[in-house]
């Protein structure tokens, strides 16, 4: 990749991020309700209230709000929360590990069962171990996440007892929320990888590779998955976006305490510096791994290295 | 005629196909005409029957409130079809319309085009929803929808300009242009019939997406509520009594799933009518 090509993608990438922004903010100035709602609760009196609106900025008006904001999203600083008072960077920092955890378990789980029930299918395409597996993805692919999730919950949970149902300490914490997360991106990965490889396997330079009489696996391995990939890559990017997703609703029905209960909170109290933290950094985290697959085509496809 | 068409198929997709019609018909019926299929209302609350396990009366048992859960499943079906269907029918015109305009703008809208799907997909597609259902505590149908459509939209923009763009390259409509064929004339003969396949199938594949999102969202609170009793929120509900009544939540969980797999499957089945590639025999035994 040359210094320009670098270059255009990084400033591709802050206008799409700027337009992030943009959008995140309309849509909070159009969100009825304010946080001051949650403070009268609390029994705030008349004049407290009104020096609280004023420290937080919350009675400026659009323009003014958009320049705060700017402002601090230049200098990095994601401000305090409107509920707790508290610096958002360390809570966020704390749940961003949590989330990556959970991402990180249910990314592995997607890929490994993904490729290797991919692999599988196409090595016994048409036979019982194939059968199995399309009856297994198409039943995933059109499970409810959250229905997953509680059946996960319910049997090794509630019926089994061999975890907490709820909770983030712990690498035992992970388990349930990890597979909720991973298995139906896995479903389709594992049908991405099985026609890739099949529609492979028809050209002819796999014919010779079986002529000069390699095994299937020696053919799969040396030949077939590396033409595969591309399609494989893609869907890896495009999955890890609905994994995302997917860890919001995990996060939720475990409640874990990651990035997606804390934009739910975020929501609920109208608590708006958080709102705009946790979407900046989930899109930051969409966008920079868009970024990677893309240098990693590049290196997968030698074909693509100058595109 | 459709006999040539489904010759196309396994039998293990026909008779999913087979499955996928009687699900997709049962479930229109149960949203056309609820009242045929139950006779219980979904709201009257007999408080007596709480948690009750089911029965001939109640086909589902009852819920905290004594309510019959098998006729709160079935008029529940209409919002789920309503949403999914209509989501998944804007996030397919809407892109159409703008990658057309943009086809014959000039280039520089194709950039500013290009530019916002890039920023729309970035966002998650639920962060999005979640963002724009949260401006109201119980959304009206048409924020739903809204929300849905506006997250949803740019994925499916990509694939429509791509799928434009590949027809466009095409000799026959280099063809037309020679003998002198207006834009227009190109546009409605040439382009547009010749995606509506490609869309047919992305629409299939979609509606069971949409109707998973809108169970997703009200999931989480944040879609339909128990006016409408969508079939998320209904998990949502039987969700604080997993553990005593776990068919609360289950029942309209695998509802959702039956419904999406329809979909799903018959998006498939249209792939392979329409899109037909020879199967790998290489590996077969």
């Amino acid at each position: 990749m040359t210094a320009e090509q670098i270059i255009h993608s990084v400033v591709r990438l802050l206008f799409t991020l700027s337009g992030v922004f943009f959008i995140t903010f309309l849509v909070m100035a159009f969100i009825p309700g304010n946080p001051v709602f949650s403070k009268i609760d609390r029994g705030l009196s008349q004049e407290e209230l009104l020096e609280y609106s004023q420290e937080y900025d919350l009675r400026q008006n659009l323009s003014q709000k958009l320049f705060v904001y700017v402002k601090r999203l230049i200098t990095l600083d994601f401000g305090k929360s409107l509920i707790s008072g508290e610096d958002i960077s360390r809570e966020l920092w704390q749940r961003c590990r949590n989330t990556l955890k959970l991402a990180f378990v249910g990314m592995a789980l997607f890929v490994l069962l993904g490729l290797g029930c991919g692999i599988v299918g196409a090595i016994y395409s048409g036979q019982w171990p194939d059968l199995l597996l399309r009856l297994l993805t198409s039943l995933l692919i059109s499970t409810p996440v959250f229905w997953f999730g509680l059946i996960l919950m319910l049997f090794f949970a509630v019926y089994l007892s061999w975890f907490m149902p709820t909770g983030t300490d712990g690498w035992r914490a992970l388990i349930l929320p990890g597979l909720t997360v991973g298995l139906r991106p896995a479903a389709f990965l594992q049908r991405v990888t099985q026609t890739g490889l099949m529609q492979v396997f028809e050209q002819q330079y796999i014919q010779v590779a079986f002529a000069k009489g390699l095994t299937r696996l020696q053919v799969l391995l040396r030949h077939a998955i590396a033409n595969a990939l591309i399609p494989i890559i893609t869907v890896i990017g495009v999955e890890f976006s609905s994994l995302l997703t997917g860890a919001v609703v995990a996060e939720i029905i475990f409640s874990y305490k990651g990035i997606g209960t804390y934009i739910l909170q975020g929501i609920e109290a109208r608590d708006y510096n958080v709102i705009m933290a946790t979407v900046l950094v989930t899109c930051v985290a969409v966008s920079v791994t868009n970024f990677t697959l893309e240098l990693i085509y590049r290196q997968v496809d030698p074909r693509l290295k100058n595109a | 005629m459709l006999k040539r068409f489904f010759s196309k198929l396994t039998v293990l997709q026909k008779f999913q196909t087979y499955i996928a019609m009687l699900i997709l018909l049962s479930a229109f019926s149960l949203a056309i005409k609820p009242e045929l299929f139950s006779s219980m209302d979904p709201f009257t609350q007999q408080l007596s029957m709480t948690f009750s396990a089911p029965d001939r009366i109640h086909l589902l048992g009852c819920d905290h409130l004594g309510r019959d859960l098998y006729s709160r499943l079935v008029y529940g079906a209409e919002y789920s079809l309503w949403i999914g269907l209509s989501v998944a029918t804007i996030t397919i015109i809407f892109p159409v319309i703008i990658s057309s305009l943009v086809l014959f703008a000039s280039p520089v809208w194709s950039h500013v085009y290009l530019l916002l799907l890039d920023i729309f997909l970035v966002f998650p597609p639920l962060l999005l929803a979640i963002l724009i259902t949260a401006s109201s505590n119980e959304p009206s149908s048409m924020q739903v929808i809204l929300a849905l459509s506006l997250a949803g939209w740019a994925a499916n923009g990509r694939l429509i300009r791509s799928y434009l763009m590949q027809i466009q390259e095409q000799d026959f409509v280099l063809a037309a242009q020679s003998i002198g064929a207006s834009s227009w004339r190109i546009y409605f003969r040439h382009l547009i019939p010749n995606i509506l396949n490609q869309l047919s199938v992305l629409w299939s594949f979609r509606c069971g997406q949409m109707i998973l999102a809108e169970a997703t969202l009200s999931f989480l609170g944040l879609g339909g509520g128990p006016d409408n009793l969508s079939w998320g929120w209904l998990v949502l509900e039987g969700k604080a009594h997993l553990t005593s009544a776990w068919i609360l939540s289950l029942a309209p969980a695998t509802a959702i799933a039956l419904l999406v797999y329809a979909f799903q499957v018959v998006g498939e089945t249209l792939e392979k009518i329409l899109f037909p590639q020879a199967p790998s025999q290489l590996l077969k035994g």
